[in-house]
């Protein structure tokens, strides 16, 4: 595979690719015991000085027909890089409290220097960059069961060396990857308002809220295919991507065999770009998840637990216009008993739907336990996966790549632990 | 996560008597209060109780408060020094406090408002959803006053019993003291209680300083943001936590719904003072 790419056109036996990442961070901190207070009003400053130093190498090797095994010496082909950052902070966070407010202003100035060493291409880049990421949270109890809050956040990030490597890396069998070679900046905003109802004698409990997101970055990633390899790699264009999400919860619990019902839905819509065969495309992704659950115990030694997450995805892009959704759902049922002298039965069971896998479209597995405790060890005897289900698929889909994992799983089995505890 | 929880849960839970009290979580603002009245007289209580969760064997099955009433010339109060001690450090910001696992949270105010009795639970929203406050009719006591004495800080002590909503208790009041008030709700004797406990030794209250108070100070009702409910409605919260504590945590705390396993993880002995 890829000979002309990684062997100059000849057959190879075998491709290794070594990749190695350190890291290492100095963190500290400077800040007050205690807070400075004047009436409802606090300020606790903080000073921050940080140091990361990071390397990556990677490099990969072909072994031909006769064994011989030799490196791929193309510059592109491999990474040898330093990155270093030194990060100065002072943030000063103001706090107004009272009865019914609760609001939190910062204003941290962030500054980073930024040294990178290529020792490939024996190139060194100097940064310089200062931030100012104001952030705004405000909460108002508007009565002992309701309230309402509101955040604001602006962020800056500079990407790490995984953002930067200039030399391609192999992140799968047919997906090559290399990023810039230059850094990558983002600016993101973002904020959300929400309202949280709470009756605790009537145990009903209420949430809903809606959140956006706006980013812009300097850099858009492109992918190209050649055959079944799909090479990715950035182009230094604005990328601007936008989503917008909410969600509700709804609880109700009752005293009569403590039962519980939940309920939450949530929906969420982004719009992104990227280059697709050196085309610019638009991506409107959307997603509607509902998730539930049902606890209660129908006698004191029975403890029952039903939960339900449901999910309908879809991608629309640009030139293809709308494909197929794809819905998956999950059914959990689990059931416990506690029964005399440290005699614990618990069972288990699971079905996951995909509508999108090729194959398995429903996956089912039931467990069975029995526990004993004795002082201070448990004694389990398990049946796992007694239906006897070998395969576990999962997916995911983005509009262009799909990727389905089959896992090969441990069949039916009967398992013996002891958990000892010796203090 | 889970076991984070658990831990933090266990840890304050050692600290809870039967149901109601519980060591400081939240910052109480102390310095927002109604003054309802002026203290001249200050009275020291140890208040012993059975624990709600014991460790492991060799943890104690008592665990001690120190208490105060603090009576004015209209109102009294009953409140944990171990909690206010405790809330003063949490509110001047000191670090590594050290918590009084026993201390407990609730207030009692006598003849607030006039013939009422109001308790307030402080317990704050993390364990318990919220601050609550109650009040109901001050308790007719049925007492029965025996011949026998004994002596409690040089004071000589007559014995009396009475039952109060579903336990027997028997009080040892003192009445060279002209006051017929007493620990928690207790009182209406011909002088104050110095000691009294119920017929089981779950609760015992024994007075260990009397104080005269030179400077009066202040019977504070501190301002929170209260939910208003019956002591019924209170006890019912009471119940709900120490029967399955975990999925009430996560009931009442909004940024731990769904995150933690509602399965039963920790059992607590629910043992209410009030049995009715």
């Amino acid at each position: 595979m890829y000979t002309d790419l990684l062997n100059n056109g000849l057959n190879y036996s075998l491709l290794k690719q070594e990749t190695r990442v350190n890291n290492f961070n100095i963190n500290n901190i400077f800040r007050f015991l205690s807070a400075f207070s004047f009436d409802d009003f606090e300020v606790s400053p903080r000073f921050e000085l940080n140091g990361e130093f990071r390397n990556l190498t990677s490099q990969m090797h072909v072994q031909d027909n006769a064994g011989l095994v030799k490196a791929i010496e193309t510059d592109s082909m491999r990474n040898n890089l330093d990155w270093t950052r030194y990060n100065a902070k002072v943030t000063l966070p103001l706090r107004y409290r009272n009865s019914f407010w609760d609001i939190s202003l910062t204003l941290p100035i962030d500054y980073n220097y930024i040294v990178i060493n290529n020792r490939i291409q024996n190139d060194n880049q100097y940064l310089h960059r200062l931030y100012f990421q104001p952030g705004l949270s405000m909460l108002y109890h508007a009565t002992d069961k309701l309230d309402f809050s509101a955040s604001y956040r602006y962020n800056n990030n500079m990407g790490d060396v995984m953002t930067f490597y200039p030399g391609y890396i192999l992140s799968d069998y047919r997906s090559l990857s290399r990023k810039a070679g230059q850094i990558y900046e983002s600016q993101t905003n973002g904020g959300g308002v929400a309202v949280d109802y709470r009756d605790i004698i009537n145990l009903m409990f209420f949430s809903t809220g809606v959140s956006y997101s706006h980013s812009k970055s300097n850099l858009l990633y492109g992918q190209n295919f050649q055959g079944i390899l799909s090479v990715n790699t950035p182009v230094e264009r604005e990328n601007i991507r936008n989503g917008v999400s909410t969600f509700a919860f709804i609880t109700k619990g009752f005293d009569w065999k403590r039962l519980s019902v939940t309920l939450r839905p949530s929906y969420g819509i982004s719009f992104s770009k990227a280059l697709q065969e050196n085309e610019l495309i638009d991506f409107t992704s959307k997603g509607f998840t509902v998730q539930g659950s049902i606890t209660c115990r129908p006698i004191e030694i029975v403890n029952l637990e039903y939960n339900t997450d449901w999910n309908k995805s879809q991608t629309m892009i640009s030139n293809l216009g709308n494909t197929s959704a794809y819905t998956g759902w999950t059914n959990t049922l689990k059931l416990d008993i506690d029964l005399p002298k440290d005699f614990i039965i618990t069972a288990g069971f699971e079905h996951y739907y995909n509508s999108a896998t090729t194959t398995n479209k429903n996956l089912s597995f039931v467990d069975l336990g029995l526990t004993y405790i004795w002082n201070k060890t448990h004694i389990s005897l398990d049946w796992n996966n007694i239906l006897n289900t070998t395969n576990y698929v999962t997916y995911y889909y983005d509009g262009i790549n799909s990727f389905q994992n089959t896992y090969r799983i441990r069949p039916a089995t009967i398992m013996l632990k002891v958990n000892l505890q010796i203090k | 996560m889970k076991k984070l929880l658990l831990i933090l849960i266990a840890a304050s839970c050692v600290s809870i008597i039967n149901a109601q009290y519980f060591t400081p979580p939240t910052e109480i603002p102390l310095n927002k209060f109604k003054a309802l009245d002026s203290g001249q007289l200050k009275f020291t209580y140890f208040f012993s109780y059975k624990k709600c969760y014991r460790l492991n064997e060799s943890d104690t099955a008592f665990v001690v408060d120190k208490q105060v009433l603090l009576v004015g010339k209209n109102v009294s109060k009953y409140y944990s020094q171990y909690y206010l001690d405790c809330c003063e450090r949490v509110m001047n910001k000191v670090k590594n406090i050290p918590m009084e696992s026993s201390a407990c949270s609730f207030e009692v105010f006598k003849n607030y408002p006039v013939n009422k009795v109001t308790v307030t639970e402080q317990a704050g929203s993390h364990f318990f959803g919220g601050n609550y406050i109650y009040n109901e009719d001050k308790p007719e006591f049925k007492w029965t006053i025996d011949k026998d004495t004994t002596t409690i800080l040089g004071y000589t002590c007559q014995k009396a019993i009475t039952t109060f909503r579903g336990r027997n208790y028997i009080a040892w009041f003192a009445p060279e003291i002209p006051s017929n008030n007493g620990p928690w709700k207790f009182g209406g004797l011909p002088g104050l209680i110095l000691k009294i406990s119920d017929d089981k030794h779950n609760f015992i209250f024994e007075c260990s300083g009397i104080q005269q108070l030179e400077k009066p100070e202040s019977i504070k009702l501190y301002t929170l943001n209260y939910t208003k409910l019956t002591r019924k409605e209170m006890y019912k919260i009471y119940a709900r936590f120490f029967k399955d504590p975990i999925r009430f945590f996560s009931e009442v705390n909004s940024e731990m719904r769904g995150l933690i396993d509602a399965k039963n993880m920790l059992k607590l002995n629910y043992i209410p003072i009030e049995l009715e």
